[in-house]
Order: C-alpha cells, then sequence, then structure tokens
C-alpha cells in the first residue's frame, strides 16, 4: 500500500478533517470571531522499559518513527514538538471543535500504536494523549502546554493508551496535592503529626499483647487528613523516610512506658526499605527508648518484597535475628504468597480486615490461613473485629489474636492507661464467669 | 554474495468504505503506487483483499522492507494490523512480483480467501503458514488468467 493519507473517496483522514477545520475557522476568522486550537502532549507509554529491554538504539529509532508517523498526519500549519522525556508536543492551529480533536487525536494514538519493524524486531507500544483547548483551557502557550502536560498524566493514570481532555479539576487536584505536601512538611515540626495506638489482644489466653502505632494527622484547616491521603504524598516526596523514623522513635518511648510483655508494632513503608539506612533506625529507636528488641514488631505489606527483593530479605533477616518482631500485615488482600511466608521468619501473619465476614468463603479463606499460620508457628492476627459474632467466628476458625473496635479503636498514648484498664476489666470478669 | 532475505506478513483490517467499484478503484491505487515503492528498494511480495481483510507479504532486503512497512503502518485505510510471520527466510516466496495481487472485491469474493482471512485475523500465530500458501495458489492462477493487469483495467473499467 501506499503512503497514507491520501484523499480517498470517502474515508474520512485526519487531514480531511483539518482541512475541513481550516476552512471553517477561517470562515470564523473573516466573520471577527476568535479561533480555536488545541496543544496536545503525547507520549509513549512506558517508553523507558522499551529502553531496557530492547536497548536504546531501537527504542530510539521507535520513538523517531513515532514522531514520523505524527508529522505525516499533521497539516501545514500544525506544530511538531519534541519536548523532553521522551515526550511530543503538537499544535493543532486551528481546529473547529472539541469533538473533531478527539477524533484526530484518536487518530494520532492509533498510528502510534501500530507496531514498528525496528532493525528486524517488531516493536509494539502504545501512546498517552493529553489535551489543551484554546481558549478554554487558557491562551499562552505556557499554560496551555502546562495544563496538557495534566491531562496527559491523567491519561496516563488510567492505563495506557487513553487520551484526555484538561478538565478544571486536575489542576485543582493538583493544586491542592502540592499544598498538602507542603503542608505535610511542616506537620512533623509542628507537632501536627501523632501517634495513635490500638489494641492486639490473643483471645487464646485474653490478654492484651500489644498496640499497633498508627499515624495520624490533624491539619490546622483541614481537620484529620487520612493517612490514605497522605501517607503515598509522604513517599512520594520522600518525607515518609523522616516520618517513618520519628513514628519508630514515639513508638518505641511508647512501649518503655507500657507494661512488660507488651508489644508495639509499627508500619514500614516500601520506600523506608530503599535507603538501605532502615535496620540502622530501628537500632537507634530501640537504644534510645532502653527496650529489648522483642517489645517491637515491624509490619509489612506484600509490596515491600515485591520490590527490590535481595536487599529487602535481608534487611528483614537481619531485624529477625536481632529479636524484632515481624509481621505480614493485610494478608488475604494481594497476592498472598505462600512461598513468601515460609521464606521469612515471621512472627505474625495479619489476615486482612476485608476477609472478616459471613460468607462461607471468607471463613474458609480465614482457616485456611490460621491452618498455615499454625503450621508455620506464626501467630495468626485477624484485623477489623467490631462484633461478638465475628469475635466468635475468628475463634471458631482457629485464629490466635484480634484487633478491631470491639476491643478499642486507636486512641492518643494519653488514653493507654484507660484502654489497659478496660482490657483487664474486661479479660479478669470473663475468665471470672467461664471459672464460675 | 547476497543476504538471506527478511520476510514479513501480515493481515489486517479494512477500513476504506465505498462501493465495491470505488474500493476497487482503490485497491487500484494501492497496487500502482506499491509496485512504483516496492521496485524503488527492491521489495517483492503479494497482497490479499476480501473486503474485510488485507493479508500482505513483503520481502527483501531488511532496511527495504522496514522502509516499506512503514509506510503501510501510516496508511490509514488500514488497522489493527496483526504481524503473523516475521524474520529471515532462505528464499522469497514471489521474488517475480513487485507486488503480486490476489483476492476480490466483493463481487468477485473467493469463500477461500474468506475463510483463510478469517482464520489468521483469530489466530494470528497459527495462520501464517496457511496465508502464504494461500497466496502461492490464487496468485499462480491469476497468473494463468494474467490477471494482475486485468484487476486494474477491469477497475478502470468500471469506474
Amino acid at each position: 500500500m501506499s503512503r497514507g493519507l491520501v484523499e480517498i473517496g470517502s474515508y474520512p483522514t485526519s487531514r480531511d478533517l483539518l482541512a475541513t477545520a481550516c476552512r471553517a475557522i477561517h470562515t470564523v476568522k473573516e466573520a471577527g470571531g476568535s479561533p480555536l486550537f488545541a496543544v496536545l502532549r503525547i507520549s509513549l507509554d512506558h517508553f523507558k522499559s522499551l529502553n531496557e529491554t530492547l536497548g536504546q538504539a531501537v527504542a530510539g529509532e521507535v520513538l523517531e518513527l513515532g514522531g514520523e508517523r505524527l508529522k505525516s498526519a499533521l497539516r501545514e500549519h500544525d506544530k511538531l514538538l519534541r519536548l523532553p522525556d521522551n515526550e511530543f508536543a503538537i499544535v493543532l492551529n486551528p481546529i473547529f471543535s472539541a469533538e473533531d480533536i478527539g477524533i484526530v487525536a484518536d487518530r494520532l494514538s492509533d498510528l502510534l500504536q501500530r507496531a514498528y519493524l525496528v532493525r528486524g524486531q517488531v516493536v509494539s507500544i502504545s501512546a498517552s494523549i493529553g489535551i489543551a483547548l484554546a481558549p478554554q483551557s487558557g491562551t499562552h502557550s505556557e499554560t496551555l502546554l502546562k495544563r496538557a502536560g495534566m491531562a496527559l498524566s491523567s491519561a496516563k493514570s488510567s492505563g495506557t493508551g487513553a487520551v484526555r481532555f484538561f478538565e478544571s479539576a486536575m489542576e485543582d487536584r493538583i493544586v491542592a496535592r502540592h499544598a498538602l505536601t507542603l503542608d505535610l512538611r511542616k506537620a512533623l515540626l509542628l507537632h501536627q503529626l501523632k501517634v495513635y495506638y490500638q489494641p492486639q489482644v490473643d483471645i487464646t489466653i485474653q490478654r492484651l499483647t500489644g498496640f499497633e502505632a498508627l499515624l495520624r494527622w490533624k491539619h490546622p484547616e483541614l481537620g484529620w487528613v487520612s493517612p490514605a491521603e497522605f501517607i503515598p504524598l509522604a513517599e512520594e516526596t520522600g518525607l515518609i523516610e523522616m516520618i517513618g523514623d520519628w513514628v519508630l522513635q514515639t513508638a518505641c518511648q511508647q512501649a518503655a512506658r507500657l507494661p512488660e510483655g507488651i508489644v508495639v508494632a509499627v508500619n514500614a513503608s516500601p520506600l523506608q526499605f530503599r535507603t538501605g539506612s532502615f535496620l540502622e533506625s530501628v537500632k537507634n529507636a530501640l537504644s534510645v527508648a532502653g527496650i529489648p528488641s522483642s517489645r517491637l514488631e515491624i509490619e509489612i505489606t506484600e509490596g515491600v518484597l515485591l520490590q527490590n527483593s535481595k536487599a529487602v530479605i535481608s534487611t528483614l533477616n537481619d531485624l529477625h535475628s536481632m529479636g524484632v518482631r515481624l509481621a505480614m500485615d493485610d494478608f488475604g488482600s494481594g497476592y498472598s504468597s505462600l512461598g513468601q511466608l515460609a521464606k521469612l521468619p515471621f512472627d505474625t501473619i495479619k489476615i486482612d480486615r476485608s476477609l472478616v465476614g459471613e460468607s462461607t468463603k471468607q471463613r474458609a479463606i480465614v482457616r485456611a490461613i490460621a491452618a498455615l499460620g499454625n503450621g508455620l508457628g506464626m501467630i495468626t492476627l485477624v484485623e477489623g473485629i467490631e462484633t461478638e459474632e465475628q469475635l466468635a467466628n475468628a475463634v471458631a476458625d482457629g485464629c490466635k489474636s484480634v484487633q478491631g473496635y470491639l476491643f478499642g479503636k486507636a486512641v492518643p498514648a494519653s488514653a493507654l492507661d484507660e484502654v489497659i484498664a478496660r482490657l483487664f476489666r474486661r479479660f479478669h470478669g470473663l475468665s471470672a464467669s467461664q471459672g464460675a | 554474495m547476497t543476504k538471506d532475505p527478511y520476510q514479513i506478513l501480515y493481515c489486517s483490517r479494512n477500513c476504506i468504505q465505498g462501493t465495491p467499484v470505488q474500493m476497487a478503484a482503490e485497491i487500484g491505487k494501492i497496487l500502482t503506487s506499491s509496485r512504483i515503492n516496492n521496485v524503488k528498494v527492491a521489495v517483492t511480495g503479494a497482497l490479499i483483499f476480501n473486503t474485510v481483510f488485507f493479508a500482505q507479504v513483503l520481502e527483501g532486503p531488511l532496511d527495504g522492507v522496514e522502509r516499506i512497512f512503514e509506510q503501510i503502518q501510516r496508511d490509514l485505510r488500514h488497522s489493527d494490523l496483526m504481524i503473523l510471520e516475521s524474520g529471515l527466510v532462505v528464499a522469497r516466496d514471489f521474488p517475480q512480483w513487485s507486488m503480486a495481487f490476489a483476492g476480490a472485491t466483493s463481487e468477485e469474493s473467493n469463500p477461500l480467501v474468506a475463510a483463510t482471512l478469517n482464520a489468521a485475523a483469530n489466530h494470528p500465530s497459527a495462520a501464517g503458514k496457511q496465508v502464504i500458501t494461500l497466496l502461492h495458489d490464487l496468485i499462480l492462477k491469476e497468473e494463468d488468467w494474467a490477471l494482475p493487469t486485468r484487476l486494474s483495467s477491469s477497475a478502470k473499467s468500471v469506474g
């Protein structure tokens, strides 16, 4: 077949479309109206991994060909630009309507995702596109370029091969995130971050065994900000390391004030394992607080094991041989690799709250995890226990420990004495009545 | 000394709309320009078409095949291209054709062509050999009928 975009019968090429738009725009201009134009930002999805797997030479050629494909679809007055980070920008000028530009963008996306034949290799890749329209989304090229970039980020975060128009909500979100990040930097210094503690109890011996340390942020204007919102920000900005160290220290110092035998469990983010200084942070926190390492439990999620696992595994083994307890958090919610459980020296498996329920399936899974934990010599702890019925199920299913509103929600350090006293009364009362 | 030729076989979905006459005219244009372009870079091959799908073999020096393939990928008259086979081959399958043509517009549609192209579209990994064999058979037949010229002239005469 010949070179594309030749005018053909009834087939609507993007050039046809743009030519029509062009004529219409000229009409508008002549009538004294303001013309529309659009800025598109385009990037090939997962280009970095293409670079790594096929090499720079092949990836570079794919990028070149992608640019040529884009150029081949543009009209005389459109401009194609190369931006840093393997991105393209296109200024379509003029255009007719947002619908037309959507059709053009889909076509450009189609062209880019068609297979490339480079040095005898067939390469497949897709492209994401963000679009800002003038004058709706701005009139200055810098604003338009920035907003097309926001639309591109939104397209990329929704998967591969997506096309997105800029919406003011995207900018609002980005501005709000940025402001929150700035506030988070200050939060630690301004004592807005607090560690709360939620009791963990052993239901087989009816005893309070530990507290999970949970980070809370009381923002001066926004009130309580959910950890689900600010932890990812802390991870993105690298603040997680400083915050993580502070939580470790605070929790260990709190453990020193609690009755002996009560363990404090602290969550560790995958990012904290990345720098290789986590082990030092733990040692430091333990020695400053002056508590034995067995009073500290580190909770990790499977996300920690997925990345850079050699270094992570050696850190976990070091922690274990120091006597620090290890817990696998949220088990049953993700990959739930049994191999990982067997390979690593976990003391506790925390069964995800999503498995707490009435359904026979959920309970069968809980029973299986409990049996597995018993077999591996690990404590199985169910999270999210809110009712006596759920507690009875957990006991019947063979779990050793539980955590949840039934035994108490997370409270500030100042309320811990009260929690300890309340649980003592509960268990004391229970064992007395059982004894009678 | 000559290097082994590189061969690529793909099928794709037709995007040309219009009456059979308009389609035949468009296929005629495609064949004419591809014959001109292919000769320049020593590429030979064959094209099969059945109003829904295209299947095409390109063969020759790698850089020539890459160049022609890239031109084809920029053509909006087809979409959903699937590569059935690609790599070096011992010999060209269509050495004497700058672009042989087999297949037809709807009025002359061949059930075997339709079945093979459908199979190729649905099972791209298994269909390569089948499509090449089909192309061979059909093109040889058309050669008997001296069809490459007939087709372009018929397109003209109908148009």
